[in-house]
């Protein structure tokens, strides 16, 4: 297990040293620039890309930021004049790992739940409801929810903040609603079908026949099983809810991370866009790795394919 | 062990979600008395929202009007403005001119503290100035020491010269002197920009890059100090109790929220969490007859550039044809809905008056545009002249939904009056648009500038055979030696000047339709009933919310 886990780390490395390198190449060849600005001179501009050293030939830059990677720092803004990337990133991030974290959790037990009642009782109301909640999640956007749910719980009822407050738990509780209606649709939607077609399989009813209890069977069979394929969807879902959650950052203004890369990116502002790529990419592979964990959790098979032969 | 754990945080997670719902209740019923609780505390908080957050607390550096507002609120000055525009002493006690308004001497008041208790000193805005124009520095608002014309400021700027060549001296530690080049009648209105903002040299230099990029990286001596800055998120201004002229500061606190969507602000708006904010488009329309709506006049211009080296708009009759079948009361009143007015000229109203109070804007004589007969008869005229075998222009536009309408409007009226003419859209980010613009690459674009100084020959000059930002390429040379007249040998008589502007004016948007000017703006914002003294100026600060009560 151990050896599995260094190797991984070690393509870890290897992956973001990739990314970067590709991101870093690619923002070269985005037209416009940080100094586009028709008050400034022609004059101005020059000194300005000077200073900043973004005349310089790509190795020299790129050698340059990647030197300074090592130093532990991703550089600073264009935009926000000398802040530090790696603060303007930590700054957002929390707002944006704590919402996004409780619509993960909200949304995957729920919908796990509802997947397991809607697979037992198919055709019931719950099986029902259950269809009726995947439709809504995943056609209607979140922003829809996300503004009605301000208008209804916000204005007309004022039962809600309209907006996120960093010091009201209460607060986060319309955007991690909003979130995390796509959440529950999406796990709801595998959960079921999954568990339908293990609950037809030979295996359990193989366990039946072995004359073990209807709870027992779901409980330790099925569901365990069922679960498999929710885990693989629950990682790249958890980064899209940390990274991407802008019209909803937006609407219930979470000072978070996905509106920090929409402007980065509308103005050129170069290391603040590497600096987010490279953060989301360690999430991300992150994220892999503990849900490749998990399955050998879930299903100690997976882990002897894993190549570990000494459990 | 998993299964206890896996139930366990089903459990929790449930709690979590009708405890949470639970606690709704009471919450909202806290939040709502928030704001009465301040009042009834006897603390005035006025809050109100940005849509982006500000960008550095080093008034060198900054580059957009929230971050201007916030600085200005919270470093003191020369002068201030009030209500009216009219400038108010701040830091400077009186001053004086040379007879030839080349030399300004200020004489600074010496009660005027730093937060770290340093006394504000004239070296304070020589050290801030020549920073300024230091290449080092990296400030896009550099050229603003050229356009005050203060003595060596180009050479200043380029990096030619070093920065004790400025024209600014501290001629002892309360008299500041300013040499310029030339009379510059809008000086001192112009000197009260954030990028003119004094800076305490010790202060700066032992933060050095760090300056100004958190609260505890800056320093205040003006009405307000930032009490808390805390990214896309909110900031917040307290009075400032060493501010020597505290006692006329009624609001103890200035909230900023960032709320970026603006039906976000609108519903902060209606559950009385925000206090003033700016309507935009949509709302625009919908709040326009709310009796909390208020608009007021900027001296921004909306314009239609027009690369005059496309073959179709390089035909003054195209240029003319575009012109008059432009229904530019459409878009004011539709599209915009802020309080902007149609515009058939170039230099807005409320830049100067003459000795009765006459706006420039009233003295000159621009008649209609929006003729379409006669833009249908240019265009034939036109098309004759061209003789093409097909007639297409493109329309660069930016990705914000009210350009998205503007372009649209704007394509249905050339498609359906000028027979025969396609417009196309190329979408372009800001920061594409003005590559494609400086290197020539699109036919015509929606143009938006705001004045930096209070002058009339500002919109002028942009359109002369030399200027850096003229992208359309007009070029005319009596507009431009009217142009060099106005700022030059006229600058000391008026109605020379005048003259020389309104014969300019004309022959740029009448004669040659160098331009198709499209209306000037406003801004329109809500203000709730507790607020008083609500004003919005274009001269900085924009707002000065020492100026503003909020009454219960």
């Amino acid at each position: 297990m151990k050896k599995y886990i260094l190797v991984r780390l070690l393509y870890m490395v290897i992956a973001i040293a990739l990314i970067v390198s590709i991101t870093f190449l690619l923002l070269q060849f985005m037209p416009g620039s940080p100094f586009n600005d028709l008050q400034l001179t022609p004059e101005q501009r020059v000194l300005l890309d000077e200073k900043y050293g973004l005349n310089d030939p790509i190795p020299v830059k790129y050698a340059r930021y990647v030197s300074n990677l090592f130093h532990g720092e991703l550089g600073t803004s264009f935009i926000f004049n000398n802040q530090d990337v790696s603060d303007m990133i930590a700054a957002r991030m929390s707002s944006s790992v704590r919402v996004g974290l409780q619509a993960l959790v909200c949304g995957s037990v729920i919908g796990v739940l509802l997947g397991i009642v809607a697979a037992l009782k198919r055709n019931s109301f719950w099986d029902h409801l259950t269809t009726i909640i995947a439709v809504i999640g995943v056609s209607i956007p979140a922003f829809v929810i996300g503004s009605l749910m301000q208008y209804y719980f916000g204005v007309k009822m004022a039962i809600l903040p309209v907006i996120y407050d960093k010091g009201n738990a209460v607060s986060t509780i319309m955007p991690t609603i909003a979130l995390a209606f796509s959440v529950i649709a999406t796990t709801a939607k595998y959960m079921r079908n999954e568990l339908v077609d293990i609950i037809n399989s030979d295996y359990i009813l193989f366990a039946r026949s072995k004359g073990l209890t209807g709870s027992e069977v779901i409980i330790k069979h099925a569901v365990r099983n069922a679960l498999i394929p929710v885990v693989t969807i629950l990682g790249p879902m958890t980064i899209s809810l940390i990274t991407g959650s802008t019209v909803v950052e937006r609407i219930f203004s979470v000072p978070g991370l996905g509106n920090l890369l929409v402007t980065s990116i509308q103005n050129n502002d170069y290391f603040v866009i590497l600096g987010e790529g490279l953060v989301f990419s360690l999430m991300f592979l992150s994220v892999v790795l503990v849900v490749d964990i998990l399955y050998g959790l879930i299903d100690p098979r997976i882990r002897l394919a894993g190549g570990n032969h000494n459990e | 062990m998993r299964k206890v754990l896996s139930m366990a945080l089903a459990a929790a997670m449930l709690l979590t979600v009708l405890a949470g719902c639970g606690g709704g209740n009471q919450t909202a019923g806290g939040s709502s008395s928030g704001a009465q609780s301040n009042a009834s505390s006897g603390e005035k908080v006025l809050t109100l929202s940005y849509t982006g957050d500000i960008s550095t607390l080093d008034m060198n550096l900054c580059y957009n009007s929230n971050t201007a507002e916030v600085l200005s609120n919270t470093v003191a000055t020369l002068f201030k403005h009030d209500q009216e525009g009219k400038l108010t002493n701040e830091i400077c006690k009186d001053y004086t001119v040379s007879e030839d308004g080349m030399v300004y001497t200020f004489n600074l008041r010496d009660d005027f503290k730093w937060s770290n208790g340093d006394p504000v000193t004239a070296h304070d805005f020589v050290y801030s100035w020549q920073r300024l124009g230091n290449p080092n520095t990296g400030s896009t608002y550099a050229n603003y020491l050229s356009k005050a014309h203060i003595i060596n400021a180009e050479g200043v700027v380029n990096g030619d010269l070093d920065g004790s060549e400025l024209g600014v001296t501290a001629l002892n530690d309360y008299t500041l002197e300013v040499r310029l080049d030339r009379p510059v009648p809008y000086l001192l209105t112009f000197l009260c920009e954030a990028a003119f903002l004094p800076i305490n040299q010790k202060f700066q230099e032992s933060v050095g890059d760090k300056f100004g990029t958190s609260v505890e990286n800056a320093l205040f001596s003006g009405a307000y100090v930032v009490a808390d800055w805390q990214t896309e998120y909110e900031i917040r201004l307290e009075k400032n109790p060493d501010y020597p002229l505290a006692d006329q500061v009624a609001i103890d606190t200035v909230i900023i929220k960032i709320v970026k969507d603006a039906n976000t602000a609108v519903n902060l708006f209606e559950t009385g969490e925000l206090d003033i904010f700016e309507l935009d488009g949509e709302q625009a329309v919908m709040y326009k007859d709310d009796p909390h709506a208020h608009a007021y006049a900027t001296t921004q211009m909306n314009f239609l550039v027009m690369n005059e080296q496309n073959p179709i708009l390089a035909n003054v009759n195209a240029r003319r044809a575009i012109s008059c079948v432009l229904d530019k009361q459409f878009i004011t009143d539709e599209i915009y809905a802020n309080g902007s007015t149609p515009a058939d000229y170039i230099i807005p109203a409320g830049l100067d008056y003459d000795e009765n109070g006459n706006d420039f804007r009233t003295t000159t004589n621009i008649p209609p545009a929006t003729d379409i007969e006669k833009g249908k008869e240019y265009w034939a005229k036109a098309k004759e002249e061209l003789n093409l075998p097909q007639y297409e222009i493109r329309l660069m536009i930016g990705d914000s939904t009210k350009s998205k309408r503007l372009a649209e409007f704007f394509q249905s009226q050339l498609e359906k009056n000028l027979e025969g003419l396609t417009v196309t859209f190329d979408y372009a980010t800001s920061k594409t648009a003005i590559d494609k613009e400086i290197s020539g690459d699109f036919d015509t674009t929606f143009s938006t500038w705001g004045v930096d100084y209070l002058d009339l020959s500002f919109f002028i000059d942009m359109f002369t055979t030399d200027f850096y930002a003229n992208t359309g390429h007009f070029s005319n040379a009596e507009y431009d030696e009217l142009a060099q007249l106005a700022s030059g040998e006229y600058l000391n008589d008026k109605e020379k000047r005048w003259e020389a502007l309104r014969r300019a004016e004309e022959i740029l948007v009448v004669e040659e339709m160098g331009t198709v000017p499209i209306f000037q703006g406003a801004r329109m914002y809500l203000v709730a009933d507790q607020v008083e003294g609500y004003h919005y100026s274009d001269v900085t600060p924009q707002r000065f919310f020492a100026l503003m009560d909020v009454v219960a």
